[in-house]
């Protein structure tokens, strides 16, 4: 025997106005937290991606991701680290398949074809030194690239970064100091 | 502590940024190469954060945020709700619906390979046979048209009243021809039914005379004029004579 449901339209309505209610009231929170975590994104994603355009599409990537999460989110006060792991994983993504696909290019292409270094010894060493320090950026281990580069993010002190990771100090500090090291070793 | 304990420290202590202890600050006042060591440890460390701070710190782009916000109209859940509940966007999924529906409900046209194995297990009858199904007189039995799509029938009509080249089981005759003249057929059995109906009734109209004894008058004959044959050979006999 079938059950036949009345369908209150007034009911309807008050529920279509509170689900919208609830659904503005959402949106405006996380446009607040946007303006602050937004470009903190992009940065982070810049930092593994050296590419702006890149990092503009990964960070408008990772916002929509945890927008669209961001009721699932119990604890708001984590929205920052959160979307700083979305964009940073976001990125690593992205780079993994931009080497690929570097790589396959470098493959097929002819070095007699290569660009031409600068000319200027000092612009071709300033080059050299970045690009070795990129190299030796992308082959740290992923904790203590995201360490790194949150210490060079706007300034972030070792407090702000270990709160932004929900980890300890000293753990903030013992990965900084092995970057910082291995870095060091490579570029010496 | 020799010269090569010390470097290490340094090392380790220009990567943290930390300042010397007052020991090691007066080593390097005493050491040249310690303390040149030293300042070149900490000048790659300032380039290397010089350059991290310079990369990590990039302008923002100014259309980050308005793209973002243009994204949110767009995957607001309160628009999608709209778009659901908005008919119009369920106008072509109904009728993808209701073609689909359209397609299976009609016979199976498709081609299939022509193999004789599988006309004779997949043959599919189509409505067309049954809205001319041809009642036989003499056995209780039906007369179906079947659609036998194939190369192999595709040019020719094949009608078997009596027997079935296909398939052989079952008693019941069929007619097998191709889809496109599944109509011509259809017609043709239709005046065939009528032309049965009539002569049927005619038939028992007959049946039902013959029924009746035969009654057929006796023949009467008036008079026979008998002749011998002798005579008709001497009266040859004597006109040739004459004659001559």
């Amino acid at each position: 025997m079938q059950e036949l449901v009345l369908i209150q339209p007034g009911r309807t309505a008050e529920t279509d106005l509170q689900r919208g209610a609830t659904e503005a009231a959402l949106r405006r929170e996380f446009e607040e937290r946007l303006a602050e975590c937004g470009p903190l994104a992009f940065r982070v994603a810049r930092g593994v991606l050296r590419n702006t355009a890149d990092a503009e599409d990964v960070a408008q990537d990772a916002i929509l991701r945890a927008y669209r999460r961001f009721n699932k989110l119990r604890d708001r006060g984590r929205f920052k680290a959160w979307l700083v792991r979305i964009a940073f994983r976001l990125a690593l993504d992205r780079a993994k398949s931009s080497h690929r696909r570097q790589h396959r290019e470098t493959l097929w292409s002819r070095p007699d074809r290569q660009p031409a270094p600068p000319s200027g010894e000092d612009l071709a060493a300033a080059n050299q030194f970045r690009a070795s320090l990129d190299r030796a950026v992308d082959e740290l281990p992923e904790k203590q690239r995201l360490v790194l580069l949150l210490s060079a993010i706007e300034g972030h002190t070792l407090e702000e970064v270990a709160a932004l990771l929900e980890i300890p100090m000293g753990t903030v500090k013992s990965r900084l100091f092995f970057a910082r090291k291995q870095l060091a070793e490579k570029l010496r | 502590m020799t010269c090569d304990h010390y470097k290490q420290t340094l090392l380790e202590l220009a990567a943290r940024s930390a300042e010397a202890d007052p020991q090691l600050r007066s080593h390097l006042q005493a050491c040249s190469s310690c303390h040149s060591a030293f300042e070149n440890e900490r000048s790659l460390f300032i380039s290397i954060d010089s350059c991290l701070r310079s990369s990590a710190n990039a302008e923002i782009p100014s259309s980050l945020i308005p793209t973002v916000r243009a994204h949110f109209q767009r995957e607001s859940p309160s628009a999608q709700g709209a778009r659901i509940t908005n008919p119009l966007l369920w106008l072509p999924a109904i009728a993808a619906a209701a073609i689909i529906l359209f397609i299976f409900a009609t016979p199976d046209r498709r081609v299939k390979p022509p193999t004789a194995e599988r006309l004779a297990t997949k043959q599919i009858e189509s409505r067309v046979a049954t809205a001319t199904t041809v009642p036989s007189p003499s056995q209780d039995t039906t007369a179906r048209i079947t659609t036998a799509v194939g190369e192999r029938f595709a040019d020719k009509a094949i009608i078997s009243p009596g027997k079935n080249p296909v398939r052989a089981s079952g008693s019941d005759p069929e007619i097998l021809v191709p889809p496109d003249q599944e109509i011509l057929l259809a017609r043709y059995a239709d005046q065939f039914k009528r032309h049965h109906q009539s002569s049927a009734t005619l038939q028992t109209e007959v049946a039902s005379d013959q029924t009746a004894p035969l009654e057929v008058p006796l023949i009467q004959i008036a008079e026979l004029d008998v002749k011998p044959l002798a005579d008709t050979q001497l009266d040859g006999q004597q006109n040739d004579l004459r004659e001559k």
